[in-house]
């Protein structure tokens, strides 16, 4: 039985872009229509490599003296002659096309699990109805949270002014990720980015109605601030993680470490923001002031002497403060 | 007596006892004149009578000559006191008195730029002047940023040092380096209403002036006593006297409020301060000891332990709560049933009417408390708890202060069970770094309601100590009941 060897182009981010079976050698690669693998790049003579195989059952390409030359990929030496052994690959440059060279005999990796998590949750969104419920179920949500804020007798005006202001929020956002993966992917897959956004936000809305119960019910502001904190940055880390998973082909770990870096990114600097804001020197008083209709009988209560007992807590660092000295501004002299 | 100030500066103070009034500017030429009239009575008469050798020679001629002058002196007297009747008021008492009154400024040391500028008067012929504490302030709190001086009409510096502080009373004792000087007698007695009075000081620094107003009594229901004198008196103649016709000081020029209402600190106030025994020289630190002690002691007077219990209570829908405590606090109260609003809410405020001035951006001895009844019969009860829980967020206290002279609040909440009723609170507090041991307080509750009604109320407490605040506190949560 012959030797077989497969040529594969490749796109600059990898991507096969189409593959040619050779069985018969020696084979001709160039852009001439004669050739075996024909290759459209104008800066590729019409003749460019020649592929033959020898005694010992290796592929040999040999460069024909061609005007710009073959180079393996990474390297900027021209090369006459390659030889790929039994079993290996090559990843040949030539003008501005990427061949990639593997024999029938090339080891393949083992099959990868289901990828991620969110493959089965993706692949609905690529459903276009499923996505516009998500994106709706995404807005009433929002709309609905708004309107709790609102202590105007007639509301439809602010609603409908809200409402806008939601929308274009989810077009830019669901627009910014749709563009990305036009320059990535060659598609926009404008309903499934549209229909994360939909699905995330309604999860984020969750956590926060859950963050404020938290504070509400176990009278812990320090505490509600730490799950909402850590809640935003887990979740903001899928949101990501499942716009790039629709969007790349990369391996899954690494979209995940990229994702949750970002959001850590980002949740850090919303918390030394505020961390600077408190260092600052204020009259302001901001009190924890949430307070729910529901759940009032599971409200962690302590009597009047706990109260004014932990009260008097305050009071020792209170005087370590004052103790540090006034904080004269020194004016230099002229 | 007469006596030219130390330093020949050129500037004359009369005798509080001279029975003259000149202008200002003729006041050298005019006392040299009348002192000289003076003298001349007892010294050279005496001999006359004496020698009878002299007598024989006395001619009728010279004995009318002499009977003539004599009584032309004896006549030009009323003459002269008539006219002076004649000048209005208010100028002679100008005439009379403005060389008693000082500008006092305080001066940045490093830019030498004058920072305050107020009004004061001499108290004794040591050179002893009477101020209010807010004039010099700068310099008990910051001694190495601020130096302390009097201005005399020519122009001249001299420096000026603090003998004594009376914070609740707003008064300063500070001594310049000047001897027999004239000075103010201060009144013994309270004038009656309408008495006719006579201010004095520098406002805005654009030289002595002089207003006339009325004595109007004591500020009704006031925490620290005051003076309502009916008189526009403006910035920079704080410090300054306020005299009766007499020449004598009733009060001391300290603030005012709107058109022409204006406040003094009474007399007394200034003779208590002067009769202080004099402890010897005092450093900045004791003058910030002295003060925190007055405070101490104000506060135990006049916010007693018992001061909320023992006070009248105000009722607000279902709930019974704290309204007016004592005659020193003020109350007022409002309602809001807007149209476009979903929402109705009635308001109560009380609040000591007056304060303790600590600095330019902080005071102390204040209590203010407001409740707040906000109910809605179109909201449902989520949107009712956002709209209670976003009035509950923020505070409405009054309190100034920069980080030189307090800490940042530190709070606590908690939502705290007392009987049936549950409230939400916070309880948040800042202490003085200037004048350790004082807190301000921000304390706020709010109940928890199921109905779409909720009544949350806040207590602010400044310059107290820190069991003072907590006891207060206490009886303020303890005094908000709930009635059928």
């Amino acid at each position: 039985m012959g030797k077989i060897v497969f040529v594969e182009l490749l796109d600059r981010r990898g991507n096969i872009r189409g593959r040619v079976k050779v069985d018969s050698f020696p084979a001709m690669v160039g852009r001439g229509y004669a050739n075996a693998v024909i290759v459209d790049d104008r800066f590729v003579d019409p003749e460019h490599l020649r592929l033959s195989v020898d005694a010992e059952g290796a592929i040999v390409v040999e460069d024909l003296n061609t005007l710009n030359g073959t180079r393996v990929q990474k390297s900027r030496q021209r090369i006459d002659r390659h030889r790929i052994p039994s079993g290996g690959e090559a990843v040949l440059r030539v003008g501005q096309t990427v061949l990639r060279l593997r024999g029938d005999d090339f080891a393949v990796r083992p099959a990868a699990p289901s990828r991620t998590l969110f493959e089965p949750f993706g692949r609905c969104m690529e459903n276009a109805a499923l996505a516009s419920v998500a994106f709706v179920l995404g807005l009433g949500i929002n709309i609905l949270t708004f309107a709790q804020a609102i202590d105007k007798k007639v509301i439809w005006s602010d609603l409908t002014g809200m409402s806008l202001v939601l929308l274009i929020v989810f077009a830019l956002w669901t627009g910014f990720w749709s563009f990305l993966n036009r320059l990535v992917a060659h598609s926009f897959r404008f309903m499934t980015h549209l229909g994360i956004s939909g699905i995330a936000s309604v999860v984020l809305v969750t956590l926060f109605t859950v963050r404020e119960y938290v504070e509400f019910l176990l009278s812990a502001p320090l505490g509600a601030q730490v799950f909402g904190y850590t809640g935003f940055t887990v979740i903001f880390s899928l949101l990501l993680y499942a716009h790039l998973s629709v969007m790349m082909e990369s391996s899954g770990r690494k979209r995940l470490l990229a994702s949750t870096l970002i959001s850590a990114g980002i949740v850090g600097i919303v918390l030394l923001t505020h961390s600077a804001y408190k260092k600052e020197f204020s009259n302001e008083l901001r009190f924890s002031s949430v307070m729910k209709p529901l759940g009032r009988q599971w409200v962690k209560t302590v009597s009047p002497k706990e109260f004014f007992g932990d009260v008097d807590k305050l009071r020792a660092r209170i005087d370590a403060m004052a103790q540090e000295g006034p904080k004269e501004k020194k004016v230099n002299a002229p | 007596m007469a006596h030219d100030c130390e330093g020949g500066s050129g500037l004359v103070f009369l005798d509080m006892e001279g029975p003259w009034s000149y202008p200002v500017d003729n006041l050298r030429a005019r006392h040299t004149d009348r002192r000289n009239a003076r003298l001349s009575h007892s010294p050279y008469q005496e001999p006359a009578f004496k020698d009878k050798d002299v007598i024989p020679r006395l001619t009728t001629k010279r004995v009318l000559c002499v009977t003539f002058f004599f009584l032309l002196a004896i006549a030009s007297r009323p003459v002269l006191s008539i006219a002076e009747e004649m000048l209005p008021e208010t100028e002679k008492v100008f005439g009379k008195y403005s060389d008693r009154v000082v500008k006092i400024q305080v001066v940045e040391k490093e830019s030498g730029a004058k920072a305050v500028i107020g009004s004061g008067f001499f108290v004794d012929p040591d050179g002893t002047i009477v101020t209010n504490y807010h004039v010099i302030s700068k310099l008990i709190l910051h001694p190495d940023r601020y130096r302390a001086e009097l201005v005399e009409p020519a122009g001249t510096v001299r420096a000026l040092s603090v003998k004594n502080v009376d914070v609740i009373n707003d008064l300063a004792l500070i001594q310049a380096e000047v001897r027999g000087v004239t000075f103010f007698r201060i009144a013994a007695r309270e004038p009656q209403q309408g008495t006719r009075l006579y201010s004095m000081g520098f406002p805005q620094d654009i030289g002595l002036s002089i207003v006339e107003g009325t004595y109007n009594g004591l500020m009704k229901h006031a925490l620290y006593r005051k003076i309502h004198f009916t008189a526009p008196i403006n910035p920079g103649m704080s410090g300054g006297p306020t005299i009766n016709a007499s020449g004598e000081v009733v009060g001391v020029n300290v603030s005012s409020r709107g058109q022409a209402i204006s406040f003094l600190v009474p007399a007394d106030a200034v003779t208590r301060l002067m009769n202080l025994a004099d402890t010897g020289k005092k450093g900045p630190q004791n003058f910030l000891e002295d003060i925190r002690n007055q405070i101490f002691a104000h506060q135990e007077v006049f916010f007693s332990d018992d001061l909320i219990r023992s006070g009248q209570t105000v009722r607000i829908g279902h709930y019974r709560l704290p309204g007016q405590l004592s005659s020193f606090f003020k109350c007022w109260g409002d309602s809001s049933h807007q149209e476009n609003s979903s929402y109705q809410s009635v308001d109560h405020r009380c609040s000591t009417d007056d304060y303790i001035y600590i600095s330019g951006e902080h005071s102390s001895g204040i209590i203010r408390f407001s409740h707040r009844l906000i109910t809605s019969d179109e909201m449902n009860p989520f949107r009712f708890n956002h709209l209670y829980s976003e009035s509950f967020k923020s505070s409405g206290h009054y309190m100034a202060g920069n980080e030189e002279e307090v800490t940042k609040f530190q709070c606590k909440s908690g939502t705290v069970k007392r009987g049936e009723i549950v409230f939400k609170t916070a309880f948040c507090a800042r202490g003085y770094r200037k004048l350790r041991g004082l807190y301000d307080v921000v304390f706020k509750a709010a109940v928890l309601s199921s109905e779409n009604s909720g009544l949350e109320t806040e207590l602010d407490i400044s310059g107290v100590s820190f069991e003072k605040a907590v006891v207060l506190t206490k009886g303020y949560l303890e005094m908000i009941t709930w009635e059928k």
